[in-house]
Formats: structure tokens, sequence, C-alpha cells
């Protein structure tokens, strides 16, 4: 017990450990979209724009979650528009303005001088250094997060796997994709203190990636995301205390752990899935397609 | 986040830097080392603002110098830009401290493709103490000499060796500068160990943000029961945090004391961990604004801010 236990006598492993899960939670639920769409990348460019926005923000003197807010889901905009406007490929737009946001964050961090090693915490997270206020803001954002995706559930389902039966039936798609992306990039400047620029990718996709090789169901598959996401962060945290190792990156780790695992026990990929063609004759075809 | 700071600065003054552009545009035509032609100063350069000042102290007009790492900037983790190997490039004498804190002057030389001669100011000091970063034996040495006002005057005599020969007639005034520098640094040395001395022997336990203050420490009095991060840019663990907080509570240590140039976040995480007061600005290894633009203002600063943080 003692194992589980001491560190809860620090007020600040309890604070981390909040904002894991709670970081955890919001992805997983932003990601099962994000990894349904096909659209993981967005989350890594959208995250590394964030960077620009945090210098910005820290030469202007205003909080930097506004900066960063203002520059991922400008960005996060700009992709879905010069997609269709150029008429590239989503994944040609992602390459050219992800390294070019970040490119500028760091022509920007490189005219400021000193007092600024805050900024770097980004790249990396800062979640042993989560206050009080940081957990509000988290839970209040995150909440926000939450409840668009509660109330525009069906609409953002059906724009998802149907956005040509979606458009017809007279949603507007193209609005709901702009909101879903902005809601992608809000999910990422929440995570930005806690897990850094570099890793929040992980915690979008690793999860949701992990559920979809249990479950084909959309509703069970974002369940059973939230809850890897928030054990990967439990454990994450607890192992890199025991461990003395960055919390972060111990977090991610754990969660590829688990997607590993998944991938080579789990019932549509893996052991248990070679085990049960052998017994029944005819696998269906889309085990049959994923395995090869 | 410390927002509200002013951060904007021009990276280096705007006319040394014409200057120096200057200076590197002469030396282009005429070919091969230029006489020192910088307004007739001797143009020299120090990596950090602290071994900057120093020579400023001792040379007075007779001597142009500029830093690399700007004021505010981080040391151990710098990284020159262009305009810091044109300076260097252009230098007729380069101060480094040396023991591991500015190694990365050795590339910035090279690849400027100085001939300057570089001193380390720190290194083989006669008359002081090295420690080692770590207990164990074979450990590296810590860097911080400067912060113990007694050794930088084994800085200050370094800076006039060397200084004074270069200079030739202006060697006298060199030297005068040097003993007047020397005799004001005692006078803080003396000053910084009664300040101290008025906090209560049992309360002078500290912890600081990164290893730099054991020179410090061991010259005014102090023990540091701990340090929060034992590389900077290497932030501690979940666990490293607990056992220090268990470290603070056992030795006592009355407050926790970040650094101007670093995050105050982990800072205060630590100290309200232990439930002991926060200083978030002591200057280390580099200056600031008035009134820590020069070494001494720094010394002043840094015992002023222990003093009432000890002794509530």
């Amino acid at each position: 017990m003692d194992f589980v236990l001491e560190p809860l006598a620090s007020a600040f492993f309890v604070r981390a450990l909040l904002a894991a899960a709670l970081v955890g939670l919001v992805c997983a639920v932003v990601g099962t979209y994000v990894v349904l769409k096909g659209i993981a990348f967005i989350g890594d460019a959208i995250s590394h724009a964030a960077f620009p926005g945090v210098v910005a923000a820290f030469i202007i003197g205003v909080p930097y979650y506004l900066g960063a807010a203002v520059a991922a889901v400008g960005t996060s905009l700009a992709i879905g528009v010069v997609t269709r406007r150029a008429r590239i490929r989503t994944d040609t737009a992602i390459g050219v303005l992800f390294a070019g946001t970040f490119a500028f964050g760091v022509f920007l961090y490189s005219t400021i001088e000193g007092y600024v090693a805050d900024l770097f915490s980004f790249l990396f997270g800062q979640l042993l250094s989560t206050s009080v206020e940081d957990l509000v803001a988290l839970a209040l954002l995150g909440g926000l997060v939450l409840a668009t995706v509660a109330i525009l559930w069906k609409e953002l389902l059906y724009a998802t796997f149907d956005p040509l039966g979606a458009a017809a039936s007279g949603l507007r798609v193209e609005w709901l994709e702009m909101l879903f992306l902005a809601l992608v990039a809000l999910t990422i400047v929440i995570s930005l203190q806690a897990i850094g620029i570099i890793l929040v990718v992980a915690m979008l996709v690793t999860p949701a990636a992990t559920a979809q090789l249990l479950t084909v169901r959309f509703g069970r598959m974002m369940a059973t995301g939230v809850v890897l996401a928030i054990a990967a962060s439990i454990t994450g945290l607890y192992l890199s205390y025991w461990l003395d190792v960055a919390s972060g990156a111990t977090i991610v780790l754990v969660q590829t752990a688990f997607f590993l695992a998944v991938l080579v026990v789990g019932p549509r990929t893996g052991w248990l899935a070679r085990r049960r063609t052998g017994r029944s004759a005819g696998p269906d075809m889309t085990i049959g397609r994923r395995r090869t | 986040m410390s927002g509200g700071r002013p951060l904007r600065r021009p990276r280096h003054g705007g006319s040394a830097g014409l200057l120096l552009a200057l200076a590197v545009t002469v030396s282009a035509c005429g070919g091969g080392p230029a006489p020192t032609s910088a307004g007739d100063t001797l143009r020299v350069v120090a990596t950090t603002t602290v071994l900057a000042d120093l020579v400023r102290q001792v040379g007075g007009a007779d001597v142009t110098v500029t830093s690399m790492v700007p004021k505010g900037g981080e040391v151990h983790t710098f990284d020159p830009s262009p305009s810091d190997l044109r300076a260097v490039a252009s230098a007729d004498l380069i101060f480094m401290n040396g023991l591991g804190l500015d190694d990365w002057l050795g590339d910035a030389v090279t690849d400027s493709g100085s001939s300057a001669p570089v001193i380390a100011l720190g290194e083989d000091l006669s008359g002081v103490t090295y420690q080692p970063v770590d207990p164990e034996p074979g450990e590296p040495v810590n860097p911080h000499l400067w912060l113990d006002a007694g050794y930088a005057a084994r800085y200050v005599e370094r800076i006039v060796e060397t200084l004074a020969p270069i200079e030739g007639e202006r060697s006298a005034r060199i030297r005068a500068g040097g003993d007047a520098y020397l005799q004001r640094l005692a006078d803080l040395d003396g000053w910084a160990l009664a300040r101290i001395a008025e906090i209560p022997e049992e309360d002078r336990v500290i912890v600081s943000f990164h290893e730099a203050f054991p020179y410090f420490a061991e010259a005014y009095g102090l023990t540091i029961a701990g340090i929060i991060v034992g590389a900077p840019g290497q932030d501690p663990s979940a666990g490293e945090i607990a056992r220090l907080v268990d470290a603070i509570r056992a030795s006592g240590a009355r407050a926790v004391f970040g650094e101007a140039q670093f995050s105050p976040d982990l800072a205060r995480t630590v100290a309200d961990e232990a439930g002991i007061p926060v200083v978030t600005d002591l200057y280390s290894d580099t200056l600031g604004d008035p009134p820590v633009d020069s070494y001494e203002g720094m010394i002043r600063w840094d015992v002023d801010r222990v003093v009432d943080a000890l002794d509530g």
C-alpha cells in the first residue's frame, strides 16, 4: 500500500495526478475523433504551432495560454483553408504549416533576451509544477471541450463518418469541421503545461488508437480510450515517482506500452485474434485485412 | 508566468554593436589582425555579464567589454548567435570562467577563426578551496567561484595581470583601477559577512535552485540543505521533489531561493510543499537590470534577499 499511498502525502503529486488524469480524459475524447478521421498529425502540427503563440504572449506580456490558443486555433483553421483552397492533401498542408509556425516560434524566441527559461518548459511540460490555478483552468477549459462534444455528439459523429450524407441532410459540415479543429486546438493548449508541445500528440492519439484495437463501436471506443488514458496517466506518474524519471515522458511510454501490448495480445490484431481465427473457420474481412 | 516583466531588449547595445561591425569591416579590409582600432581601446569579450563587469571595473575607459551571454541569459545551456561569433572574431582578448561552466566558448573561438588569447579566470587559482559538484571523489569542480567576493578578487587579480602588460603605457592606470576595485571587493566581502551574521545561526539554512551557491554559502556562513535541479535544464522527478521536501523538513531550511534566469514554478512548488517561503530572484550566473547591473550590486542584492527571507 505504501507504494500507492506514500506519494499521495505530497500535495504537488496529487495536483499532478489530477492534471494528468484530466488531460488524459479530454485528450482521449477528442482523440477518438482524431483517430477515426485519420488526422493524427493535425495534433502534432497544432501543438508545434502553439509555440510562436506562447513566445509572442511572453513578449507582449499576456498569459501564455491566450497566445497559445490564438496561434493553435489560427493554425488549425489555416490548415483547413489551405487544404481546400490550394487543393493539396491535408498532410502536405500540415507539413508546410507545422514546420513554418514552429520555425517562427524559434525565430521569435531568438529575438528576446533573458528570463525566458519558462518557454522551454513548454516543449516538455512541467506537470509537477501544476498549481491550483492551473488545475482550475484545466477543469474549466476541459469542461468546455467535453460539453461541446456532448452537445454536438450526433452532428460530430455524422460529419465524421459520413460527411457527404451529413451535408446532404443539411448539416453545415464545413462549419463543424472548423469547430472540431478548434476543439483539437483548445485540447492541446490545455495539455501544454502538463505534457509539453512535443509529446502532446501521444496523449491525443495513442489511447484512442489502442481503444480502436479493442472495439469497433464508437461509444465503446471512446470510453475505452478514456479509461486507458487515465490509467496510463496514473501508472506513468507513479512509475516516474518511484523510478526517478521524467513524468510526462513516462506517461507517454506507458500509453505506448498499452498500445503495443494490445497490438500483440489483443482480440482484433494479436494473439487472441489468431486463436479465435484458428477455431472459427472464416474470419471477417476487416480482421483479415488488418492482419496482413 | 512572469508576464509583466520588460523582456524585449536589443541583443547588444546599439553603439557597441555598430563599433563591432565597424571593427569587423576594418579588419576585413586591412587583412590580418588589426591593431586596437575600436576607439583605440582593447576589445574584450567575456562569456558572462558577471565576468564582463569585473573586466570593466578594472579596465575602465581603456577597454570595451561585451558579454556573450546576455543579461538574464542562461550560461550553462547557452548557444552563441552569429553576432556573438562576430564579437569573438574581432576580440583582442577573451575571458571565460572555465571549469565546465562555459565550455561552449571553445567551439565559438574555433568557429569564428579568432586567434585572441583565452583566459580562464576560475581555473588553477591559488588560495582557493575548490568544491566538487558531488561529494564523491573524481567529480568535476563547481565553477561558481565568483559568488564568494574573496574569490572574485582572485579573478580580478588575474584580470589585472592579463591587461596590464598588454596595455603598455596605460598599465599604471589599469593597476590603480584594479587596486581600487580590489579594495571595494574586500569591503563588500566584509559587509556580506557582517550582514549574514545578523541571522541567528540555526536559521542560516537554505535551498538553492541550481548548484551555484556553495562558495557563497561557505564564505558567508550559510548551509545549503538541498538544490532543486541537479543540472540546469534537467528538471527533478516527482520522487526527487518528495525527497527534497523531506530533506528541507529534516534540516529546518528556512527558505527556497529560485534564480532570476530560471522558471520560478519549480521553486514555488517545492516551497509550497515544504511550507516555507520562496524567493524567486537571486542572481548567480547573470546580471540584470539596476541595481543588479554590476557584480557588487548582485552580491548586495543576493545578501539582502537572503537576510530578508531568513531573519524574519
